[in-house]
């Protein structure tokens, strides 16, 4: 048995507006991850992946609130840690690579000195040239030569940016890491690269990855699990070569047939009927059925459950039966 | 190839370069620096064609489109649209050039006007061209863009203003507005690549729809293969300003032959998790065309680069209707 690293359960986290409305972008989902292994969440803009991360990251903007759930980390609820436990955890055993961090890199102040002033704040004692040292070895297992400590940002090409943010991600040997697409806005061959890396690095340092994307093309380099989000909720979760070959989700069965292959046979593209939702008014029942093509009376009333159909397959379908 | 009637746009030698800031030095030296963002570039588009522009970020795809409808002013070279130089256009001919050639960009948010109402959005270019003489025949002609694209009701549409839009109602918008104007030739820049993948694929089968109905030809701008590959015919590979392959996309994307193609064919994802991608090889990333020094401007990155490498390459031809611009099939 693989040792479980993470256990999320029923989490929901919603955002207060000034208005007095709120947006409920995530609602109750759940998902595991284990020991050295990787998960993929996938889904469109809006569905709530961001705002999921930074809920275990217990780094949410003061509008947002986890509202109900269980985000267990190595069985220990991380909802109920005060602000002065989680910096204990944030970073050394859990840490997070930004949604365009790679832009948020500061311009005046070399890479080597940012890598290592975010190791001397979190390690207290530790000497400023060791934390150079480390900062130039950090930039070597992303693929940097050490003596590029002393470049400024703007001397780096997109790409090497990115390999910094992981770097920095890395700093203190954390167990998981959460990775907020990390290659949207590189090109096809660096991302290839960073993808590649990645792998790597989960190998050698028997790391956990949380994935997130809207790209579903990318998460089977890194990850061997997938969840599907859709408005909050998670539809579809299970081994990625199982959902993909089988999805039951009408969701997941349109979002493969959307997406293109450069190498498959040439086909017209499916097109999913409708936009995605407002998740302040969000649809009733199951959020998908204004663009499900199977929806009945029982979708548009009921909110389905997520059941197991086997071999820890999950779908969270009216249409479904375990 | 296809008789010169078939090409709808042609380009001859076709360059554009952005002089960079010099320091008084250099100036006084007369010494110009360029980027050559695109630098002699002979393409022909064929009449009723999706024709696909690929290549990573900075090859000189956009730079390339902007040319063609004449958003930008070549710096040496020649565009031929049906037959005709454009530089030599006359005033009532350039306005008659620009209803037929429309351009769609990447990020419609930064392309509508946000204090337009839709109905004003697909108005104004048909007052610029005067194509239209009472408010009964804005009407019709507005909404007429509107079903062609898949906005309908048309009358819930009239009134809203860009923010109002959802991102792929808004790209549709953007596409009405070019279509109004029932144009020849459509240069698409990156349409879909801000726009959700449920909804990608609707806008990409209405440009195949639109081209088939009305006979439009389509310059469809990407890096991304796999959404070439499923509308396009036929497929420029750019790099650097420069292109690298010109052929039929299906033999391309089966059968790359310039190495640069070859590695872009290899980093290209694969939503199957069963088609895991190879290994790139390609070190480092794509450089700036500042003053380039002559030769393959792929050779620095180059697995199977060699010491001809360094001469200038002249296309050539191998099969069926292929270019490929690589010393390695001299
Ligand atoms: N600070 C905030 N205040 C109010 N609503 C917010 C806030 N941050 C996010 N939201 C809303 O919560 C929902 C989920 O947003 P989130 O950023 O988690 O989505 P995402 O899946 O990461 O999308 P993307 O792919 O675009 O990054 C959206 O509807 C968004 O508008
Ligand atoms: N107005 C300009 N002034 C100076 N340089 C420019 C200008 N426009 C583009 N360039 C440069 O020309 C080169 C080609 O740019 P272009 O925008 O055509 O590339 P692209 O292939 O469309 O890239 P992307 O995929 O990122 O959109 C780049 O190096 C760019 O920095
Ligand atoms: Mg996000
Ligand atoms: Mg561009």
């Amino acid at each position: 048995m693989p040792e479980r690293l993470l256990e999320v359960r029923n989490l929901k986290t919603y955002f207060y507006l000034e208005s007095g409305e709120s947006v409920k972008a995530v609602d109750g989902i759940s998902f595991d991850v284990e020991k050295g292994e990787g998960l993929g969440l996938v889904g469109e803009s809006g569905c709530g992946k961001t705002t999921a991360a930074l809920s275990l990251m217990r780094l949410l903007p003061s509008a947002g609130k986890i509202v109900e759930g269980k985000i267990l980390f190595k069985g220990d609820d991380l909802v109920k840690k005060s602000e002065d436990e989680m910096r204990r955890i944030r970073w050394k055993h859990i840490s997070m690579v930004f949604q365009g961090s790679m832009n948020a890199l500061n311009p005046l102040i070399k890479v080597g000195d940012q890598i290592a002033e975010a190791i001397i704040l979190h390690e207290h004692g530790i000497s400023k040239k060791e934390a150079l040292n480390r900062a130039a070895e950090l930039l070597e297992l992303v693929g940097i030569e050490r003596r590029r400590v002393n470049n400024y940002p703007f001397e780096f090409s997109g790409g090497m940016k990115q390999r910094t943010v992981i770097a920095m991600a890395l700093a203190l040997n954390p167990e998981l890491v959460i990775a907020d697409e990390p290659t949207t806005a590189l090109d096809v061959i660096v991302e290839a690269q960073i993808l590649g890396l990645m792998r790597d690095l989960k190998e050698k340092l028997n790391l956990s990855l949380i994935m997130i994307t809207h790209d579903l093309s990318i998460v089977s380099e890194v990850c061997n699990d997938v969840a599907v989000m859709y408005a909050g909720m998670i539809c579809e979760y299970g081994d990625l070569r199982e959902v993909y070959k089988n999805p039951l989700h009408p969701y997941t069965a349109a979002l493969v047939r959307a997406y293109p292959s450069a190498r498959g046979t040439r086909r017209r593209l499916y097109s999913l009927p409708g936009f995605p939702p407002d998740l302040i008014n969000p649809p009733s029942g199951c959020r998908f059925h204004p663009r499900c093509t199977y929806a009945t009376d029982v979708c548009r009333k009921e909110v389905p459950d997520i059941i197991d159909v086997g071999g820890g397959h999950y779908v969270a379908c009216h249409l479904v039966r375990g | 190839m296809g008789a010169p009637s078939d090409v709808i746009v042609k380009t001859d030698r076709l360059c554009k370069w952005f002089p960079v800031r010099r320091s008084a030095l250099q100036y006084l030296r007369r010494e110009g620096i360029f980027i050559k963002a695109v630098d002699d570039v002979n393409l022909d588009v064929r009449r009723g064609e999706v024709f696909a522009l690929v290549g990573e970020s900075g090859s000189g795809k956009t730079t390339f489109g902007k040319l063609l409808v004449k958003l930008l002013e070549p710096t040496f070279g020649t565009i031929l649209f049906d037959g005709k130089d454009v530089s030599t256009l006359s005033k009532d001919e350039l306005l008659e050039f620009h209803g037929k050639s429309q351009m769609i960009f990447q990020d419609p948010y930064e392309s509508l006007n946000p204090r337009l109402t839709v109905f004003d959005l697909l108005v104004e270019p048909l007052r610029i061209q005067r194509r239209v003489k009472s408010f009964e025949e804005e009407v019709a002609a507005v909404t007429k863009a509107l079903e062609d694209t898949g906005l309908v009701p048309p009358e819930e549409f009239y009134l809203r203003y860009p923010h109002q839009l959802s991102g792929g109602q808004r790209q549709r918008v953007a596409i009405a507005r070019a279509l109004v104007l029932n144009p020849k030739l459509i240069v698409a820049d990156e349409p879909v690549s801000m726009i959700d993948v449920s909804i990608r694929a609707g806008i990409l089968n209405l440009l195949l729809d639109l081209k088939d109905k009305f006979d439009i030809t389509v310059v469809y701008i990407t890096h991304d293969i796999a959404t070439a590959r499923h509308i396009s015919d036929r497929v420029a590979v750019m790099y650097l300003g420069k292109l690298a392959e010109v052929g039929p996309i299906d033999d391309v994307v089966s059968e790359p032959l310039h190495p640069y193609t070859e590695a872009l064919m290899k980093a290209v994802p694969d939503p199957d998790p069963e088609a895991k991608r190879a290994e790139v090889v390609l070190k480092g990333e794509i450089p700036t065309p500042i003053n380039p020094p002559p030769g393959c401007r792929f050779r620095g990155r180059c697995p199977r680069a060699f010491d001809k490498c360094k001469e200038d390459v002249k296309p050539i031809e191998i099969g069926k209707d292929r270019l490929i611009y690589c010393h390695l099939y001299a």
